[in-house]
């Protein structure tokens, strides 16, 4: 997938939301991968909802159900 | 001839392995091991002639201990095992254990019994893992009924100072106590009872209550957590009862989610006393039945000391601003704006709403320096219930630019373009556009979990930095690791190459590894030659 992770801009997101935490040098990446996990799994969701609704698109439908089912932590 | 309902063949197992066996499945303090240990030897020593004396004994031995054994134990016992004996054994072993299963009813049988002990087993292990991480929340709400005694001590304290001080104060204690009264009942469901104690004897001081629609805590969690803190420096300010009034409940939530936040990064002894009158204050402020009463007591919590009531004099709008300049501050803000809060406060306690939008107005310009302390956007939403519609639109309008600013210039472009490139490949489907304006809001709503969770991960470690082992944490409290798919296996699958060299630790010549292991930063010294 030769994809650069955004490793400057989780930084800043965590700044902004938690301002006394840092992230350490190689923790920005699991949380990349994390990220990317949790898109997967929304992505597969929304997938099966657009099948289940015989639809040959994803809608935005799709991705509410999805994102309600999956329990996060 | 296979052992039967016995779990070890009498025959090819050796003494060895049998006595491995039974250290691995019975705790060393078990009743029972003597008894195994007895029959270990008769065992041995008849391994290969009697057959069916041994065999009798350690077996009714064993199938009595292993009932009595903890499912997680036997699957402990499989692995081991399973490497020593034969295809043969092992599925005789693994029918042995299945039945054995079965009449416990712990577990399913699966296919692969192996497999399904082993993730049991480890999930056993794991488990306190996610246990010892829950009373982060317990600790916090202990400190509670100390504080709330103090508290109203101080209270009361305080009651008669400002009786002394104020006339109005005496003219609002009737027709507040009634309003006060619901309210607080209303927000001590909420909150532990004492601080429902609290706030009766506050909303007897101020009336303002009128309006107070007592909503459920935005996040109950986190306000639990933000209150225990609160209570601690809420109980050192006496005044602070007098400034909560009415929307008590939604200050609460407010000052608690502050609190919370900016308090994490301090001390929470050392962040109580200020962060309380700024609780305070914007609790007060709060009640006037405005949002901006929220963002103020965010930016209060970095606010000094507010013992003193003074100035009964000054106007609304003159609190609003020296509330602007602390704000601005974030930390260490000075006890006048508080003060002026409670002081407007007092002043009129009368006000109409209406009046209190007016001033919402000029309020809601002081969010810009809001967002730096903590996101307040849906805190402040569920609160505008009761102002007037124009508050909310207003506030709005003049927040949303500033915070996105603030939060989401710098984010959205880059993250927008990965997660859609991402979510197409996996999706393996056409996406509709639409439908991306909504990943982005989960994806918001999924970062803003992650970051909560990440921080009580490292500060519940004493760090201020989060590290790679509390994202391993989260991805494990996220099963999106476990005792079958490690961390490394995630990490080869999804992240390029370059990455993974930074994440896995690989052995290089020269009995060095990369990147370096590190077992605890102290010992790093140590650990390569």
């Amino acid at each position: 997938m030769g994809r650069a992770a955004p490793r400057a801009a989780l930084r800043k997101m965590l700044k902004n939301e938690k301002p006394g935490f840092r992230l350490s040098a190689c923790a920005d990446l699991l949380v990349h991968l994390n990220f990317l996990l949790f898109l997967r799994r929304l992505a597969e969701e929304a997938r099966t909802n657009a099948f289940q609704n015989r639809s040959r698109i994803i809608k935005p439908e799709h991705i509410i159900l999805a994102a309600k089912v999956i329990e996060h932590f | 001839m296979g052992p039967g309902p016995l779990l070890y063949d009498v025959i090819d197992d050796t003494p060895r392995t049998l006595m491995k066996k039974i250290i691995h499945l019975l705790p060393p303090a078990s009743p029972v091991v003597p008894g195994i240990s007895k029959h270990e030897e008769p065992e041995v020593a008849a391994e290969e002639g009697e057959a069916e004396l041994p065999t009798g004994r350690p077996s009714s031995v064993e199938e009595m201990e292993l009932p009595g054994l903890l499912p997680e134990e036997r699957p402990v016992f499989t692995p081991f095992t399973n490497k020593k004996r034969k295809q043969l054994e092992f599925s005789e072993f693994e029918r042995a254990v299945s039945r054995q299963l079965v009449q416990n009813q712990a577990l399913s049988l699966l296919d692969n019994p192996v497999a399904r002990s082993l993730s049991m087993s480890l999930d056993y292990l794991v488990r306190p893992d996610t246990v010892e991480r829950r009373p982060l929340r317990q600790r916090a709400e202990n400190r509670k009924p100390l504080d709330i005694k103090a508290f109203e001590d101080k209270v009361e304290q305080d009651m008669l100072r400002r009786k002394a001080q104020s006339c109005l104060v005496d003219s609002e204690m009737s027709p507040g106590s009634q309003a006060t009264m619901l309210t607080s009942v209303g927000t001590g469901e909420r909150r532990t009872q004492g601080y429902s104690q609290d706030l009766i004897l506050v909303h007897e001081l101020v009336d303002i209550m009128t309006p107070v629609s007592s909503k459920p805590p935005e996040n109950p969690p986190e306000n639990k957590q933000d209150h225990s803190q609160w209570t601690n420096p809420v109980e050192q300010l006496s005044v602070s009862e007098e400034m909560v009034v009415g929307h008590v409940s939604d200050k609460e939530e407010d000052v608690a989610m502050t609190v919370n936040r900016v308090d994490q990064e301090e001390d929470f002894r050392e962040g109580a006393a200020p962060s309380e009158e700024k609780g305070v204050a914007e609790a007060g402020v709060e009640n006037q039945g405005s949002p901006e009463a929220e963002r103020e007591i965010a930016q209060g919590i970095g606010a000094g000391s507010l013992s003193k009531h003074s100035n009964p004099t000054f106007s609304e709008k003159s609190g609003m601003e020296p509330l602007k300049d602390a704000v601005e501050q974030a930390d260490g803000l000075e006890d006048q704006a508080v003060l002026v809060e409670l002081d407007s406060l007092e002043e009129k306690p009368t006000e109409d709403e209406a009046e209190d939008a007016e001033n919402g107005g000029d309020f809601m310009k002081t969010p810009s320096f809001v967002c730096a302390a903590a996101y307040k956007q849906p805190l402040l939403t569920p609160s505008l219930a009761k102002p007037a519609a124009p508050k909310p639109s207003l506030k709005l309008q003049q927040a949303k630019p500033v915070l996105k600013y603030s939060r989401k210039k710098p984010l959205e472009p880059k993250m927008s373009r990965s997660f859609i490139r991402v979510f197409k490949d996996y999706a393996k489907m056409p996406v509709a556009t639409e439908s991306f304006r909504i990943v982005e809001k989960c994806t918001e709503k999924y970062f803003k979990q992650l970051w909560n969770d990440l921080a009580a991960f490292s500060s519940h470690a004493g760090r201020k930095t989060v590290e790679v082992s509390d994202v391993e944490v989260l991805m494990r409290r996220q099963k999106l690791v476990t005792d079958e798919i490690p961390l490394h296996v995630l990490i080869e699958r999804h992240l390029p190459l370059d990455y993974r060299k930074l994440l896995i630790p690989v052995a290089v010549s020269g009995n060095k590894v990369i990147p370096e292991i590190k077992r605890s930063s102290s010992h790093r010294r140590q650990k390569d030659a």
